[in-house]
């Protein structure tokens, strides 16, 4: 391959910015004296503009995909890699909901269900974590006596007002959050330690400006090194 | 609170640290979104290849080693999630014989504007009928900014392979371009 040929590949990178120095400067010189490189950097940066426009805007997540991840983690099955049963039905409906659902609404609903998602499904999931580990803060006997953790997503239509008087009657009080997506750390009080909090989430569950409440694990159990053993993560 | 990097979230990921792991969740939703559509030009498989990607990216936080960019190492999960979920349709460049990209497709993406831009159409067309490959170092280059070496870690092939490919791309999509303003597409 001639240098103009190695120079002239190159140009794509030129266009998006990410050419290392030193070849960036020798290919600005091979430019000032090559007539189809400065033509083939005209059409590399046509195509670059012209593609921005072709494509469509990056799509929000509905919520019901969320969900359905959220189905899929409870279940157990979120190491399957099977498709049966996502490709067909499973996936049509949530396209119609979020091209349906106006735009502008679909990264606030995205990121509430996102919120749910995660309180409710990945913590639940984490890799190596026995169901003892995760059971400990409510039934271990020797749990230590940190207090127990309830995560907690308000609807959005609470006031501070009706939050405040939730977390007074739940005996609880915020300990860490807003996440990003909005989720708060609640610290049960010392009574409600052990059994009780089963029926602290209870009562927060049942309140309607709860969208949702989950028990956090035991931060003081140990974790399992998260499993790697997907080929798909083992490379850089 | 300032913007803590990539390779900090991941790190307290690594550890358990949930509020992490959503920074990285509102981080790069939108983009995997994106790059899987665009890939895959299968919007019914985006869903799951996001969904798998990120629980990937939760289980295997432990195994990022720093080597390369956080969203170079999270692009290739994605690119092997695509692959394979790919993989388990047919691919749609082995359907490119029956025809063009129906512009159906098009029709139904939610922004109307460029369906009256007829060399968006066109590009996006050509673009669609690239073989998948080809397409992922056009979409990593231009919508999502890596640079070539960044684009051979994703891939996981060497970098002359991934300026091969962009130069075939190139030309492909070189007669779906205007070469002076409203200009017809050269044939082919």
């Amino acid at each position: 391959m001639s240098e103009h040929d190695r120079f002239e590949r190159l140009l794509p990178w030129l266009v998006n910015g990410t050419l290392g120095d030193p070849e960036r400067r020798q290919l600005e010189e091979h430019l000032a004296s090559c007539l189809d490189c400065r033509e083939a950097l005209e059409e590399c940066r046509r195509l670059a503009a012209g593609l921005a426009r072709a494509e469509p805007p990056e799509p929000a997540p509905h919520p019901a995909q969320l969900a359905r991840l959220v189905e899929r983690i409870r279940s157990g099955e979120a190491d399957r890699e099977t498709a049966e049963d996502r490709s067909g039905l499973g996936g049509r409906p949530s396209r119609h909901l979020w091209r349906s659902t106006p735009r502008a609404a679909r990264w606030l609903v995205g990121a509430q269900a996102a919120a749910l998602l995660l309180a409710l499904g990945l913590l639940a999931e984490r890799p190596g974590e026995t169901d003892a580990a995760r059971f400990r803060t409510l039934s271990t006997a020797e749990a230590p006596a940190a207090r127990a953790q309830v995560r907690v997503v308000f609807a959005p239509e609470a006031s501070e007002a009706e939050i405040r008087h939730l977390l007074l009657q739940a005996r609880a009080e915020i300990v860490g959050g807003p996440s990003p997506l909005g989720a708060y750390a609640l610290a049960l009080g010392p009574a409600s330690a052990g059994e009780s909090a089963a029926s602290v989430i209870d009562l927060l569950r049942a309140d309607p400006h709860v969208r949702l409440a989950e028990p956090v694990e035991d931060p003081l159990a140990p974790s399992a090194p998260p499993a790697s053993s997907a080929a798909d993560v083992a490379r850089p | 609170m300032a913007n803590p990097r990539d390779e900090e979230l991941i790190a307290r990921v690594a550890g358990g640290e949930l509020a992490a792991f959503e920074e990285l969740y509102a981080r790069y939703t939108r983009k995997l979104f994106g790059f899987a559509l665009r890939l895959t030009r299968a919007p019914e498989l985006v869903d799951e290849i996001v969904n798998d990607t990120l629980l990937a990216v939760w289980r295997s936080a432990a195994s990022f080693d720093g080597r390369s960019k956080l969203s170079t190492w999270i692009f290739g999960i994605a690119y092997r999630k695509a692959m394979r979920a790919l993989g388990r349709r047919r691919l749609p460049e082995a359907d490119a014989s029956e025809g063009p990209v129906p512009v159906a497709d098009a029709r139904e993406l939610p922004d109307a504007v460029f369906e009256r831009d007829e060399m968006a159409l066109r590009l996006r067309r050509a673009v669609g009928e690239l073989p998948a490959e080809q397409r992922l170092v056009v979409e990593l280059t231009f919508f999502q900014g890596l640079s070539y070496p960044e684009i051979a870690a994703v891939v996981d092939c060497p970098v002359n392979t991934v300026k091969t490919r962009m130069f075939h791309a190139r030309r492909k999509l070189r007669a779906a371009l205007p070469r002076f303003g409203l200009d017809r597409p050269a044939a082919g």
